[in-house]
């Protein structure tokens, strides 16, 4: 940035009466906000270090593609399915799409730059919502550090969900660009001038527009909004909560703040209103939880300290009894209902703890934040303000200041340069498809062994694998299912839990189906697979590290005397060679 | 700092606000859950069944009195407690709710409609200790199958298509272990929880046909969307001789619904066309496997039975599987459509040697086999265009 700057040179006298002949000298002067505190440094550093660490997780087998089938079916067709357009055996079942719009948004991605495509948009979204996460704990503390920990605390417990790249993705962007709202109205409310003892906010002006404005967007991206008007339902608990304490269990009802609240809230619930399904998709997703097959989906279960999600919850729940037993800082009515409510939905269902992880640090950070002050108390304290960027026309910033600026650009261009995004424009190598693909889920030998044999029509498949052959499968070949549970029959669902279990009368349920070939995850199936080679009806085709392929034959038929292919070695190409395996069925 | 609160009057006025915002969505939250659950609701059922008609009368597959001497031997002996209600189901469907006993110690047809329809005859035959075959259940009235036992019906929705087939009426009433009710809750229960890739799936999809045509589609307990020409599609698609008695009762559905199809159109063109095309390959197959003494057995669709003398052991060639396999497959002919049916000699040749069969057998043959022998005097009867309630002895 130029300034005019009004200050002469110290150079000779002679030089100095030139310049006054000429008029005031121009300087190149950056504008002071660019030049970053030591945590301004930090925080660039985590996220750009979670940007590449997004950047290179590899995507998996999941139902990533039968979302980018879904927005490629959207985009072609210039509708939203009523049924599922690709596999015949879901037909009838209705279909509600909650997740349209980042279906749509995952098949632009994907038809812009193929699989690294869906990786950076997966970065660029966690990136995003990271930093509005932070920039939510920073507004609501008024300390940049507290936001650092505050988000490496998020991440910590909630992990688990943030390895798959799937629309949840962007409603985690919602969700903290909720927080991000709610935290910037705490930080506008006049009681900020009692940072130690705040009441309860009030609504600002500005959120009337931008929360269902943002609840709108959400709605039509995944069916987590539900999520946001939880959250927002907990700060509507925690207003009558603060009104009973200022007014009394009898006035508490006639606190404004209370009544804005509650009204701020029913516009976000009248905002998800606006989509293609109206009311329809709120009731569907508050069924969703409802449907039969989730039962066998163990991120549906509840949660127990044993299963993935259980030690990183039990390690907040420490983390609050810390908090809880030492902060004097009083406690938030709405932040107290949020905790409480979201640590009660991951009770229940284990999936949840995206949103707890991300609550309870937000929920935290003000008291780690005490916590921190009390235990440094003999240092002088610092002023709320002191952490926020230097502006123009204050006191010379120190010229370290300038190096954390410096390294933090760095930091964004390392991040840049190791993230496959810059591959095109510094003409890195591409990477190999077992550096995009999740090694260990993706049936990636399979898939080559299904192209060269050109094999067609439907297929027993695990679950798993489903959504990735309907996108990278030979022309012809259909899944039995794919990870869409709820779009599946309940009988087929048990049946599936049947073959897959090797329980009494597997084959005779695939032969229900016709199906005739199968693919089978030696890792997750392992006695299936060596139930099928035991049967007399079931022929190995191929026998890999990954899976193996059978095709059914006529038990009274002698079985073929050739042994089943073997992988090669070769350095996989992209399954079925070029982009050409790309099908819109 | 201490927030104001608001007078009496901006109270009331933010309740009226609220009360309107809230009723407002609730009211339509209701309506459209409400006009989802009414596009999900059973479509009206057909007051009276329809009959699915035996389509031709042919003297040269069976005569007339040789019929009725045929039929004669076909009662359903009163066993009491023994009594298979199994036996009951077949009996009823082959020789009607008029039928009257020419011998006695056979049931009539009222009494084997009393019981499978009133729980209090069922109980009076059976005692209070057996499960009751007519249960209440969350969509109606639900028929108790089980493959062994003499108290359950032996298939899925096997008596309720006999009841449709017999022509009971939606009011017919019934009776069940808790209390009064009618056909149309049996019908309820066969629709509702019908499930596409359900196991046996042959009578369930008659009922539908029976009791829906000429609507063409209904919904689910899963809120699926059924159509007949998805179940014209999942009757096509297993191998044959899979499912129920080698798989003809799929190609007796799928000719009956082709028959209702002929006069309501349930069927979208590509679909009819393949239904027909193939029947005429099952019919094909017919042909290409018969053993010249006019019999099929349990390999019918792949093989021609290789001895005339029928297997002792096993589950496909003994002197019952060719009853059965023959008899069905007479039955699903009867009512087929001109175009799929095998040359005349083919049928009349079955039908001769399933006509010296029964009258070679002994009672006790003719009891332990009576379901089998049920569907081959059946057959028999329709190739005289009547079902056998309809022919005077």
């Amino acid at each position: 940035m130029i300034r005019k700057s009004p200050v002469a040179s110290d150079s000779s006298s002679q030089q100095h009466a030139s310049a006054e002949r000429a008029g005031p000298v121009l300087r190149p002067q950056v504008d002071p906000r660019w030049a970053l505190s030591s945590q301004g440094f930090l925080a660039v550093a985590l996220l750009s270090t979670l940007f590449v660490l997004a950047s290179h997780v590899p995507l998996r087998s999941t139902d990533l593609w039968s979302h980018v089938a879904y927005g490629q079916w959207i985009m072609q067709h210039g509708r939203l399915p009523a049924e599922d357009p690709f596999l015949p055996q879901y037909a009838g079942m209705p279909v509600v799409d909650t997740a349209w719009g980042s279906q749509v948004l995952l098949a632009g991605a994907y038809r812009l730059g193929r699989e690294e495509g869906l990786s950076l948009i997966y970065a660029a979204t966690l990136l995003v919502a990271f930093a509005f996460f932070l920039r939510a704990a920073h507004l609501l503390t008024g300390h940049l550090g507290t936001g650092i920990v505050a988000l490496l605390l998020a991440v910590a417990v909630g992990w688990s969900r943030l390895l798959t790249i799937r629309p949840e993705n962007f409603g985690l962007l919602a969700f903290c660009t909720l927080l991000w709202l709610l935290a910037r109205n705490e930080r506008s409310a006049p009681e900020q001038a009692e940072p130690e003892a705040p009441a309860y906010p009030d609504v600002a002006g500005w959120m009337w527009p931008a929360v269902p404005g943002l609840m709108i967007l959400w709605a039509n991206l995944h069916g987590s909004f539900v999520c946001g008007l939880v959250l927002l339902g907990a700060y509507v608990l925690g207003a009558l909560v603060a009104a009973w304490r200022e007014h009394g269990l009898r006035s508490c009802l006639r606190d404004g703040r209370f009544h804005r609240w509650l009204l701020l809230s029913e516009l976000a619930l009248a905002a998800t209103v606006v989509n293609p399904y109206g009311m329809g998709l709120l009731i569907h997703t508050l069924q969703f939880a409802g449907h039969p097959n989730l039962r066998d989906i163990i991120e549906w279960h509840p949660l127990t300290l044993a299963s993935s999600p259980g030690p990183e919850f039990g390690f907040s729940l420490l983390v609050l009894l810390v908090w809880w037993r030492w902060s004097r800082r009083p406690l938030h009515p709405g932040h107290l209902a949020a905790w409480g409510v979201f640590a009660l939905l991951t009770v229940f269902t284990m999936r949840m703890i995206i949103w707890y992880a991300l609550v309870f640090a937000y929920v935290s950070a003000p008291h780690l934040l005490w916590l921190y002050r009390a235990w440094r108390k003999p240092k002088p304290q610092v002023p709320e303000a002191q952490s926020e960027p230097a502006t123009a026309g204050q006191e010379p910033v120190s010229p370290w200041r300038w190096v954390w600026t410096l390294a933090a650009g760095l930091f964004v261009w390392s991040a840049f340069v190791l993230s496959p995004a810059s591959s095109p424009l510094l003409g890195a190598r591409k990477r190999t498809p077992y550096q995009i693909y999740h090694r260990m889920t993706t049936p990636y030998r399979v898939t080559q062994f299904l192209h060269r044999a050109k094999l067609q029509g439907l297929v027993f498949v695990p679950q798993h694998w489903g959504d990735w052959l309907l996108v990278h499968g030979p022309r012809g070949l259909r899944p039995w299912l794919t990870s869409n549970i709820h779009l599946i029959p309940t009988q087929l669902w048990q049946d599936y839990l049947r073959v897959w279990q090797v329980n009494a009368g597997w084959e005779r349920t695939l032969q229900r189906y016709r199906i005739e070939l199968a693919i089978v995850d030696k890792n997750m199936q392992g006695a299936l697979y060596r139930a099928m080679l035991g049967s007399r009806s079931w022929q190995p085709l191929y026998d890999g590290p990954d899976g193996a392929v059978f095709r059914w034959s006529d038990p009274d038929r002698p079985r073929s005397a050739f042994p089943p292919e073997k992988p090669s070695r070769a350095t996989p190409s992209t399954p079925g060679g070029s982009s050409s395996q790309e099908k819109n069925r | 700092m201490s927030h104001p609160l608001l007078t009496r009057r901006q109270l009331l006025g933010f309740g009226l606000l609220h009360a309107g915002l809230l009723g407002g969505g609730a009211t339509w939250a209701a309506l459209d859950y409400r006009a989802e659950r009414l596009r999900r609701r059973l479509p009206p059922l057909r007051p009276k069944p329809w009959a699915i008609r035996p389509l031709r009368d042919e003297p040269v597959v069976v005569e007339m009195d040789v019929l009725r001497q045929v039929l004669n031997r076909l009662e359903l002996r009163d066993r009491g407690p023994q009594l298979k209600i199994n036996h009951v189901d077949h009996a009823l469907r082959f020789l009607g709710q008029e039928h009257r006993p020419k011998q006695p110690g056979m049931l009539s047809g009222r009494q084997m409609l009393a019981l499978l329809t009133d729980h209090r005859e069922f109980a009076r035959r059976y005692g209070t200790q057996q499960p009751p075959l007519l249960e209440p259940s969350v969509w109606g009235v639900r028929v108790r199958f089980s493959s062994r036992g003499l108290t359950a019906s032996s298939h899925r929705d096997h008596t309720v298509a006999t009841l449709a087939e017999v022509g009971l009426p939606l009011d017919f009433p019934i009776h069940t272990s808790q209390g009064p009710a009618a056909m149309r809750d049996l019908v309820r229960h066969v629709l509702l929880s019908f499930a596409l890739d359900q196991q046996e799936y042959e009578w369930s999809v008659l009922v539908a046909g029976l009791y829906l045509a000429p609507q063409r589609v209904w919904f689910n307990r899963d809120g699926r969307r059924l159509s007949f020409d998805m179940l014209a599609v999942r009757i096509m698609r297993q191998r044959m001789p899979q499912g129920v008695c080698y798989g003809n009762h799929r190609l007796f559905t799928l000719a009956a619904l082709l028959q209702l199809d002929r006069r309501h159109r349930l069927f979208d063109p590509q679909v009819r066309s393949a239904a027909v095309r193939y029947l005429q390959g099952m019919s094909r197959r017919l042909v290409q496997h018969q053993h010249p003494r006019g019999f099929w057995n349990g390999r019918w669709p792949s093989r021609r039975p290789e001895s005339l003398r029928p297997a002792t052991t096993g589950t496909v060639d003994r002197l019952p599987d060719r009853i059965l396999a023959t008899g069905h497959a007479l039955e699903w002919l009867a009512i087929a459509p001109e175009e799929v049916l095998p040359p005349r000699e083919i049928v009349a040749r079955g039908a001769a040697w399933l006509i010296e069969t029964i009258q070679g057998l002994s009672d006790r043959d003719v009891e332990q086999w009576y379901t089998f022998l049920s569907h081959a005097g059946r057959a028999l009867a329709m190739w005289r265009g009547k079902y056998p309630a309809q022919i005077p002895r």
